[in-house]
């Protein structure tokens, strides 16, 4: 197209220089600037041409064919026309001439698009080289990045780690031990490293409370060291200070005729084991200082104490370790030797206010290396029926057992005695505990003995001391008050009356309407008939510490027959009563009777209300007061129950209200100001 | 104190889920028993030792557990029920009847006429009047609105019933779901009665112990009282089954129709032992009211 307008323009030019130029001029300015315009405007159509030719060189290589075609035929035309046609021949060339030279100008212009076009693919070369070289650039730096990381990874499996030396707990181990947020299972059972982290964490953990505790104890040690260091020194210091007050305080002694230092000399005394010569002591000092009422005597035969020598008894020891395949006659040698005390023992005898005493005697026992309490009675102030089965109680060998909670003095504290009962084939102690005395906990501790115990330390006294015998002194007494006062009431029971106490009149109703008819203790008690009752009776009788008690109430024909079991600690832990009521040849329990089941629970269950008044000591009697007003309220209004009239051959009896709640319990309460009887209002 | 514990009140919660007992040393034993019965375990829910009286009563409404316990002040004793006003009747140890506003508190109306103390109390469920049962062994029937007594029977005069247990009292009632009938319980016996013309209609020979509670289900009444056994009794007075319990004698029965599934019967006594029934024929399991778990 611009090739045609060029030429247009070109022709135009032509045409206008034989013209006259002031028209002609402004004409062709005219056309100039229209040729201008219409060349801008086809500026874009060049652009395409441009592209066509970019996009098809053979298209470019024609036309430059082409023209070269052109102007080679307008050359020989013209060379023909000079050569053949000389007169015409300016013509005819004028006429080829702009041909030709339009021809030359296409060339012109194709030569210049073809440099563009060189140039253009050139820079475009330039930059596709350029960006190759980037990319070169950049796979060559991923090249290398990847050699790093793998030198990294192998230098990170080869890292030795430190955990595979620590010993581990078994996972199954760990998972029972660790803490959940420790363990975290749900994450470290299918996750190995996991797992491995977890327990390392919890050995951490582990070692360091351990590291700690470890500490700890060193810290404790080096304490205690230090404190014994001390201590022993200050008794070093003491020992010069004690003599100078001994020899200062003899003349005071004399003056006030006391034996303090005389008691070393005594001449028996020396004699006596090391455990019994504490007891001794101990038991003279307490004399002396609390002036009681406390006889402490030496009993034996001193001259075969001086014979038994300290040697043969550890002879015998280790003849009784090694002698596992002896014969029998040997072992009952080895036997008799075990149980053989030393000759020597110390009684003690024991006088509460109200003048009644305990005497007892502590053996020592050499080879078993324990002390044994014998011959334990108890002498009262009043006097005994001659023929009484309430004498059982007090002949009892377990006077003073469970003294302490749990001692009940039937097994020994010494563990090693077991081994060397078993050394002789023989399995249990039990069976000579009559023989020997009972081993009680206390008897070891007053003596100075002690041993470790498998199971947890029971006794709520010091483990040794000085203030140990006065604890004990004090139960014994006790024991002696409460036993006494229980003898007491048992033989006024035995004769078919109550001990009175502070309780009449406040708690019961003075006047009773029913009869006891028969008492009975220990052994006399119907122990069968008990059994069947109630399981928790039975467990306590077979545990064997207990004595039985049984009373039998009558009133209007109706029996009621109660079997109360003391504990050995008696009052400390309450008695434990169970009723029978029988008439007319039926026999209802609580089991089956609620009447029963409340008159059980007020004695039972409410046994504090019996302190209100009374020591404890007298708790035996009230409770059977008690039971007995129970049983008869519970036989009146049944009475009144069953007839339909009101009856007035029954006692006046102030109540409040006659029954109450579905059960329908009866006022067994009495209450001590207006006279009255209520139903119990508060629950304990 | 395991020994000694009797069960005087049973009740469940309004969702149908939680069993609560109350004994006779004021406590509360709370089981739930739902669960437990999937697992034939008792599991323990709580316990709280609420009042320093026995409780003789419990009861629920949608959002209390009412109990009856012993007024220490006034030495009453309660039982009571619910009616749909909101009211709570109480009938008391003094013979008397009061009506209580549930949110305020306040006394509405107090009924008097029984001699001696009121052992149950039911609401009739056609006339909407109360009925009571007291130990003077009369059972009085009462409007709610005036408040005054319309009628009283007196079983104890009746000589067809049996007087085995001596006395009078009556100790347990229960209507049946339309409120034509009535069962009476105590030392008479179970009797029952046509309400409309308070007349004895039949009287169930059968059970020869004293009757503690009665609970209406299906057409039977069922009793516990003075034996090992709860009963089955129909409206005729014939005893259809009886079922030994653990405990002797047992107070309280009561049955759970809350619950979606079957309806579960429960007993308690003279012991610590509560008994369930899923099935009404025999005994599925017991939980103890015990603070020793």
């Amino acid at each position: 197209m611009k090739r045609r307008k060029t030429i247009k323009g070109q022709q135009a030019n032509k045409e206008s220089s034989p013209a006259s130029p002031s028209v002609k001029i402004k004409k062709s300015s005219d056309e100039v600037i229209k040729a201008d315009n219409e060349a801008r405007e086809n500026k874009d159509d060049d652009e395409l041409i441009l592209q066509d030719l970019i996009d098809d060189p053979s298209v470019f290589i024609d036309k430059f064919n082409q023209h070269c075609e052109d102007i080679k035929r307008s050359m020989q035309t013209i060379k023909k026309v000079k050569l053949y046609s000389a007169e015409n021949s300016t013509r005819e060339v004028a006429k080829i001439k702009p041909q030709a030279l339009m021809s030359i100008l296409s060339l012109r212009e194709i030569n210049r698009i073809s440099q563009m076009l060189c140039k253009n693919a050139k820079d475009s070369t330039q930059e596709a080289k350029q960006k190759c070289e980037s990319v070169q650039l950049q796979l060559e730096n991923l090249l290398y990045e990847i050699v790093h990381l793998k030198e990294e990874i192998s230098k990170c499996g080869q890292f030795k780690s430190c955990g595979d030396d620590i010993t581990l707990l078994e996972v199954e181990e760990f998972y029972r031990v660790a803490p959940e947020n420790i363990s975290l299972p749900e994450r470290t059972r299918h996750d190995p490293h996991q797992l491995k982290l977890a327990q390392l964490q919890w050995e951490l953990q582990e070692r360091e409370k351990l590291a700690e505790k470890c500490r700890l104890a060193k810290e404790e040690k080096d304490r205690l060291i230090k404190r014994i260091e001390d201590k022993r020194k200050r008794i070093r210091n003491l020992n010069p200070l004690l003599d100078s007050v001994l020899t200062a305080t003899r003349p005071l002694q004399d003056y006030l005729s006391l034996s303090i230092s005389q008691v070393d000399s005594s001449s028996s005394a020396r004699y006596l084991p090391r455990p019994l010569y504490f007891l001794f002591v101990q038991a003279n000092a307490y004399q002396e200082a609390n002036d009681s009422d406390i006889g402490v005597t030496i009993t034996g035969d001193l001259h075969k104490a001086k014979q038994f020598d300290q040697n043969v008894v550890e002879e015998s020891i280790r003849r009784a370790s090694s002698s596992q395949s002896g014969q029998g006659n040997k072992k009952n040698l080895e036997l008799k030797n075990l149980l053989t005390p030393h000759p020597l023992s110390v009684s003690l005898r024991l006088k509460e206010s109200d003048g009644n005493s305990m005497a007892l005697s502590v053996y020592y026992y050499p080879i078993l290396n324990i002390c044994a309490v014998k011959g334990v009675k108890i002498e009262v102030s009043f006097k005994l029926p001659d023929v009484s089965s309430v004498r059982q109680t007090i002949e009892d060998s377990s006077l003073l057992s469970c003294l302490f909670p749990g001692d009940t003095g039937k097994d020994t504290p010494n563990a090693t005695n077991h081994q060397q009962l078993q050394s002789l084939g023989l399995p249990s102690f039990n069976q000579f505990v009559k023989e020997i005395g009972n081993p009680y906990i206390w008897a070891q501790s007053i003596t100075g003995l002690q041993f470790f115990s498998l199971e947890k330390e029971e006794l709520p006294m010091e483990p040794a001391g000085a203030d140990l015998l006065p604890n004990v002194v004090n139960a014994i007494l006790a024991r002696t008050k409460s036993k006494a006062s229980l003898l007491k009431q048992l033989i006024a029971l035995e004769n078919l009356q109550m001990f009175p106490t502070n309780s009449d009149g406040k708690l019961f109703p003075i006047h009773t309407y029913s009869q006891i008819k028969e008492f009975k203790v220990g052994t006399d008690v119907n122990i069968e008939s008990i059994k069947k009752m109630s399981a928790i009776l039975n467990k306590k009788l077979q545990s064997g510490n207990t004595t039985a008690v049984s009373i039998k109430f009558s009133y209007r024909r109706v029996k009621l027959y109660a079997v109360v079991l003391l504990e050995p600690d008696y009052p400390v832990h309450p008695p434990l009563t169970n009723i029978t009521i029988s008439s007319d040849q039926r026999e209802l329990t609580a089991n089956i009777n609620a009447d029963i089941k409340c008159i059980e629970a007020e004695i039972n269950v409410f046994y504090q209300e019996l302190l209100e008044y009374d020591s404890a000591d007298f708790m035996l009697t009230n409770i059977l007061k008690r039971l007995q007003v129970c049983f008869e309220i519970c036989i009146e209004s049944r009475l009144k129950e069953l007839r339909d009239k009101p009856v007035t051959d029954l006692p006046q009896r102030m109540i409040l209200q006659s029954c109450r709640g579905r059960d329908r319990v009866k006022p067994y309460k009495y209450l001590e100001n207006p006279g009255c009887f209520t139903t119990r209002s508060t629950a304990l | 104190m395991d020994m000694y514990g009797v069960v005087y009140s049973l009740c469940y919660s309004p969702c149908g889920k939680l069993l609560a007992a109350g004994d006779n040393f004021g406590r509360i034993f709370i089981f739930q028993y739902v669960d437990a019965l999937a697992n034939y375990i008792c599991i323990f829910f709580c316990i709280g030792v609420v009042h320093s009286g026995p409780i003789y009563a419990l009861t629920s409404t949608s959002t209390y557990l009412v109990c009856g316990i012993l007024d220490r002040i006034v030495g009453y004793k309660w039982s009571e029920i619910l009616d749909k006003e909101n009211i709570l009747y109480c009938g008391c140890g003094d013979g008397r009847i009061y009506g209580y506003d549930l949110k305020s508190g306040h006394n509405k109306c107090s009924m008097v006429g029984h001699e001696d103390s009121i052992h149950s109390i039911v609401l009739d469920p056609q006339s909407k009047a109360c009925i009571s049962s007291s130990e003077d062994g009369s059972v009085r029937f009462w409007d709610n609105r005036k408040p005054s007594q319309i009628a009283i029977i007196e079983p104890y005069k009746h000589q067809q019933l049996s007087h085995h247990g001596g006395g009078k009292w009556i100790s347990a009632m229960a209507t049946d779901t339309d409120g034509n009938w009535m069962a009476c319980g105590g030392a008479t016996g179970l009797s029952i009665w046509h309400l409309q013309s308070r007349t004895l209609t039949s009287s169930c020979n059968d059970i020869t112990a004293c009757v503690r509670d009665v609970v209406f289900y299906d057409g039977n009444f069922i009793t516990v009282g003075d034996n090992h056994h709860v009963t089955h009794t129909t409206i005729n007075g014939e005893v259809t089954a009886t079922i030994p319990t653990s405990s002797s004698p047992n107070f309280a029965i009561q049955i759970n129709e809350n619950l979606n599934s079957k309806p579960v019967l429960c007993t308690a006594g003279n012991s610590i032992m509560i008994d369930i029934f899923i099935n009404f024929f025999y005994k599925t399991t017991s939980f103890q009211c015990t603070c020793s778990y």
